[in-house]
């Protein structure tokens, strides 16, 4: 029996031309051992773990489980191949109680075709009774609070009798006391000889429960080493570490009067007290793990959310923001997270897309439209933002990741939009393409306008802020300027703690 | 959370809620509301529309759905009663079924292998069986009825009429079934979140042809009940079957959204529609009145529907 | 290699004409009062009011919607409107009769608005309301079938080749309005997409309302035409006329996913179900057969449509 329960060889994984996920992989899984998987978002983690389960197919390199070659094409094999998930978007069926789900799919029946409930009942009940924790199973998985869901998840996957089980950032929301028995439940799979693959970002966590550590970044293994013989400090710096100066222009900072005062805002159930202000002229950074709020604010303030509290200021002046039409008339304008799902319509093209958000400049005898008025403006703005197409009417499909996030730019500023709010504005986007929207940003920002930028890129939005709001929980924690000569484990550490 | 949780059981039982008022304020009003000949009526109306909302239920937890039954209801009284004439009624019995059977598996086959839209499917077959069933009679009733089958159709047990214990029959088994079969559980996590399901390995095609299926089994059995019962087969029949079942169906509380609802509820929900148009019909509204109310009952339903349905995805989002 | 492929292509997009084509040929074959002179003024008498009404469709489903009530406010208004032009006058008569499909337009823009729903939504709403407008037909008339009494403006719109002169202005103007103005091009970005239409700034919830307003409208003055062109009146006028304009909008080229399509398309639509219907009487197929015909076109159709432009598979309320 090889030492080696789940070996990972020289995996790549490239979606596209352009977007390269993964390179040269190696990930080696003792038998038995808790081995944690640490790396920013974007790193690769979740990429990796999908081709583990079956979700892709790696565009280079093999994986062994149990020291025989498998190919997972779809997660159904994988869950036969002994490999279990636990994911922090769970995977219940709301409607269905706890006992249901945790038996999905592996329902036995007696001859007539019903349910062995009477057995299957005291199957979980045994299992939560030997990890001490209570829990209603009769209750929708709906009504369940997350560790209970997360709860039954793990049962879902043990009863599965997996070699494996993968599990997903299990704490980002349990309590401390829920923790210990998580840890608990994993010390008893130790013993029982199952193998677990931790995810996380937590570095108290990984130094309590876990024997080995692999860190990612851009799609490498930065290092593998066994969890007593690194630091703290050590991990985050292989995390983050890169050269900051050589990939980021460089900006004089120099912002001018505030332009935009956000006080008191809050969502309804999520988002509370959260104030900033925006100067003309500056990067405004936000910074945080996903689901601290980070995209909420942005909705909120461009209109395309409720707010349930919260003022809005521009120049002094209170506003109104009740929907996009009004963020748009203050000269608000959003790149959302998601350019083809909700920046784009993919199937119209690269004019057709610029123009949308200011109709009235193209109809020269309003309200008909002048296509050669059209075609000029539009190619104004390709030239402008150096947007590589052969020509305006191109679709926008065909236009690649960076392309497409310049087209959507764009579109705010033909809008005259004077606010722009990036999320995510390099995701999925290449190296050089990155750079030159790097470019593009402090172009702008010396013009006077004002950015507002979600990355969970480290690195990326260190360089480019020149103050950071950094949230954690629907709560503002902290906000950090340039000056202040923070680094960005400084960052990493204010999101996390 | 105590208010939380009294909101949610309101919510979750709004149909029994509304029943009652209805129930209580006719009672004041009319004097011949809570008689037993009048409840007897009630259940006597709803006993074949009840049959098919079973069978819509199961479609509807799992989140397709069928605008075709009306259709088929009306072919199959029309092939019910001209085959019990030529061929006698075990053939005629079993040919019903059968077409019931084949129409729901053509339904089921273009939604789930080919992937079109169940809207647009059952659409376009409730049109093809409508010309089938006006091209057959050439727009006129066919009245003819053997004897004891229209005793059997208006015939009564006991003092519970036959048709309402088939009635009766099938809400037992459609809830046995869902509630304590693999296969009734299945069908909730195929409507409650496909993706989970597919990863789960439950076959989703299967499931989704099925339930269409059951629907054209159940809507050609409430056909050959409703032939009995009047005696006759005419292509009006069923023309607003999917409409009043599928209110039925999401007042008792089963969203369109799929994975949610039971049998019990829209028990209650065809109870409720049951009671309400009783109501109109002894306060004297006129049958065109009434079926302007049935319109938008369907419209109100759907937009508080889909408003819920929103408000529940917003919530899972944070 | 190339070359195989390109003709593949061509008859893939063109499928739907050629097969037409033939069909045409193979009916004029049997049947030579196809091609007679007579003929081609009944397809074109019948073109006409599935024309206009195919219009207001094509709005809705270009937006992403599908409106059913559209036949049963061609009965209502139809009813209408021989009562107001006999007891107001032409002018009055006309604008009371085509306020009432504004209003029922409106409605149910302003409800599929509300409530932010989606093609799903617009199925049962529509089937709702055209419930409601059938049964308000028969209460309006008594069950009454009615004779037109009066000569005029309103008249005279149904008599000779005026239909079809209505039809072509209408769709002259509302090829011009979706292609070339600002408004048409919102419509079309909320159809493509609404998420990121709303994101642009676009207020969708107006444009939504707006649609479905002109939809009723535009089947209003269907009804109106066919009333005047049959000189009556009778609450199951517009049966089944929802499906040919829906058929036409499919058929033609408009797709159901929303975001694509011209009135070009509709023309087309409009041109082969027209002919379609004329060359089943013909070859002696009436009425109820036809209607099987019908479903099968329609679910045809739109399975092609799928195949060309895959959705992302939704359940019914999801789309939600």
């Amino acid at each position: 029996m090889s030492e080696y329960i789940l070996e990972m060889m020289d995996i790549s994984k490239s979606f596209g031309s352009n977007v390269q996920a993964l390179s040269h992989v190696n990930f080696k899984v003792k038998r038995g051992e808790v081995h944690a998987l640490i790396g920013e978002n974007g790193a690769g983690k979740s990429t990796l773990m999908k081709i583990l389960n079956g979700v892709y197919s790696p565009s280079g390199g093999e994986y062994r489980v149990d020291g025989k070659r498998v190919s997972f094409r779809n997660t159904r094999q994988a869950a036969e191949g002994g490999i279990s998930f636990v994911f922090q978007e769970l995977n219940l069926i709301p409607t269905l109680s706890a006992l249901e789900n945790a038996f999905l799919g592996r329902l036995e029946t007696d001859r007539l075709g019903f349910v062995r409930w009477k057995k299957h009942r005291q199957q979980l009940e045994e299992f939560f009774s030997s990890i001490d924790f209570e829990l209603d199973i009769d209750a929708p998985a709906e009504d369940l609070s997350i560790a209970e869901k997360q709860m039954v998840e793990i049962a879902k996957a043990l009863l599965l009798n997996a070699k494996i089980i993968v599990m997903d950032e299990p704490t980002a929301t349990l309590t401390q006391v829920e923790i210990e028995k998580l840890f608990a439940i994993i010390k008893s799979l130790k013993a029982k000889g199952v193998t677990v693959v931790y995810i996380s970002h937590r570095m108290e966590e990984i130094f309590q429960i876990c024997d080995t550590v692999t860190v990612l970044r851009d799609g490498r293994v930065i290092d593998t080493q066994p969890v007593a013989q690194v630091d703290r400090a050590g991990i985050i710096e292989k995390m983050v570490g890169r050269t900051i100066d050589v990939e980021f222009p460089a900006r004089d900072y120099c912002p001018g009067e505030v332009l935009m005062e956000v006080a008191d805002l809050c969502t309804p159930g999520f988002l509370r007290d959260i104030h900033f202000d925006l100067r003309k002229g500056e990067i405004l950074g936000i910074a945080g793990l996903v689901g601290s709020g980070r995209s909420e604010i942005a909705r909120a303030v461009f209109g395309a959310d409720k707010m349930e509290k919260g003022t809005v200021r521009i120049n002094g002046k209170v506003v109104q923001i009740r929907s996009t039409m009004d963020a748009k008339r203050n000269s608000i304008g959003l790149v959302p997270e998601d350019r083809k799902e909700e920046g784009l319509a993919v199937e119209f093209s690269v004019l057709r897309n610029i123009t949308v958000t200011n109709l009235k400049k193209v109809a020269r005898f309003w309200p008909f439209i002048s296509p050669p008025r059209e075609r000029q403006l539009s190619g104004k703005s390709i030239k402008e933002l150096n947007i590589k197409t052969p020509s305006s009417s191109q679709i926008m499909n065909n236009l690649s990741g960076g392309n497409q996030q310049k087209v959507v730019l764009a579109k705010w500023l033909f809008a005259d939009a004077d606010i722009l709010i990036l999320d995510e504005p390099t995701r999925g986007i290449d190296v050089g393409a990155k750079f030159e929207i790097y470019l593009l940003m402090n172009e702008l920002v010396k013009r006077g306008k004002s950015i507002i930028m979600i990355s969970s890129e480290l690195p990326e939005i260190f360089a480019m802020s020149d103050r950071i709001l950094v949230m954690q929980d629907g709560r503002l924690k902290a906000c950090v300027d340039k000056s202040e000569n923070k680094t960005p484990e400084d960052i990493m550490q204010l999101a996390i703690g | 959370m105590n208010r939380h949780k009294l909101v949610h059981l309101l919510k979750n039982n709004i149909v029994v809620v509304a029943l009652l008022l209805i129930v209580a304020v006719m009672a004041l009003v009319s004097n011949t509301f809570l008689t037993a000949a009048n409840i007897q009526n009630i259940f006597g109306q709803i006993a074949i529309n009840g049959i098919v909302a079973f069978g819509m239920t199961y479609a509807i937890i799992c989140g397709e759905f069928d605008l075709s039954c009306g259709s088929l209801l009306a072919v199959v009284t029309i092939l019910f009663i001209d085959l019990s004439k030529r061929a006698g009624i075990p053939a005629a019995v079993l040919v019903c079924l059968l077409t019931g059977f084949v129409v729901g598996l053509v339904n089921g086959l273009l939604v789930s292998k080919l992937k079109i839209s169940a809207f647009v499917v059952t659409l376009g077959m409730m049109v093809a069986l409508k010309g089938v069933a006006l091209s057959y009679t050439q727009g006129k009733p066919i009245n003819y009825i053997n004897d004891s089958l229209y005793a059997f159709g208006n015939g009564s047990l006991w003092g519970i009429q036959n048709i309402v214990f088939f009635f009766l029959i099938v809400f037992v088994a459609a809830e046995i079934i869902l509630r304590f079969t693999k296969f009734g559980r299945n069908l909730y996590a195929t409507g409650g979140n496909q993706t989970a399901a597919k990863m789960a390995g439950i076959r989703v095609d299967f499931y989704k042809t099925s339930i269409f299926v059951i629907i054209g089994l159940v809507t050609a059995l409430a056909g050959i009940i409703m032939a009995c019962r009047t005696g006759a087969g005419n292509s009006l029949f069923g023309g607003d079957l999917s409409m009043t079942v599928v209110s039925a169906v999401v007042i008792g509380g089963s969203s369109l959204s799929g994975g949610r609802g039971n049998a019990i509820k829209t028990f209650f929900g065809m109870l409720v529609l049951g009671v309400l148009f009783n109501a109109l019909m002894i306060l004297g509204v006129q049958a065109n009145w009434q079926d302007v109310i049935k319109g938008a009952i369907l419209i109100l339903v759907i937009a508080l529907d889909a408003t819920f349905a929103r408000g529940r995805k917003k919530l899972g989002r944070a | 290699m190339q070359n195989k492929n390109r003709i593949g292509g061509f008859l893939a997009r063109h499928a739907i004409l050629i097969v037409f084509a033939i069909l045409c040929i193979a009916v004029a074959i049997i049947e030579h009062r196809f091609v007679s002179l007579q003929n081609i003024r009944n397809i074109l008498n019948q073109i006409s009011v599935i024309g206009i009404l195919s219009c207001g469709m094509t709005f809705v489903i270009v937006s992403g919607y599908i409106n059913l009530s559209v036949g049963s406010i061609m009965s209502i208004v139809g009813i209408v409107v021989l009562k107001t032009v006999a007891s107001m006058g032409d002018a009055p008569g006309l604008l009371v009769a085509l306020a009432v499909g504004v209003l029922v337009g409106a409605v149910t823009g302003i409800i599929m608005s509300l409530i932010e729903g989606k093609l799903g939504e617009s199925f049962m709403v529509t089937y709702g309301m055209q419930s409601v407008c059938a049964a308000l037909a028969l209460i309006v008339s008594g069950g009454l079938f009615m004779m037109s009494t009066t000569t005029g403006v309103f008249s005279s719109m149904g008599t000779g080749l005026t239909p079809i002169y209505i039809f072509l202005v209408l769709i002259v103007l509302c090829h011009v309005f979706l292609t070339q103005t600002v408004w048409g091009r919102n419509i079309y970005f909320l159809g493509a997409n609404p998420v990121a239409a709303k994101l642009s700034g676009i207020n969708t919830r107006l444009y939504i309302t707006i649609v479905f307003t002109l939809c009723g409208f535009i089947s209003a003055l269907a009804g109106i035409v066919l009333t005047s062109r049959v000189a009556s009146a009778n609450p199951n006028a517009g049966v089944g006329y929802e499906l040919d304009a829906i058929s036409a909008c499919v058929v033609g080229g408009v797709s159901m996913k929303g975001g694509k399509g011209t009135f070009l398309h509709t023309l087309k639509g409009v041109v082969i179900i027209g002919m379609l219907g004329n060359a089943l009487n013909l070859l002696g197929i009436t009425t109820y057969p036809q209607m099987i015909v019908k479903g099968f076109v329609i679910v045809l159709a739109v399975s092609m449509d799928a195949f060309t432009r895959p959705a992302p598979s939704r359940k019914v309320g999801e789309a939600a």
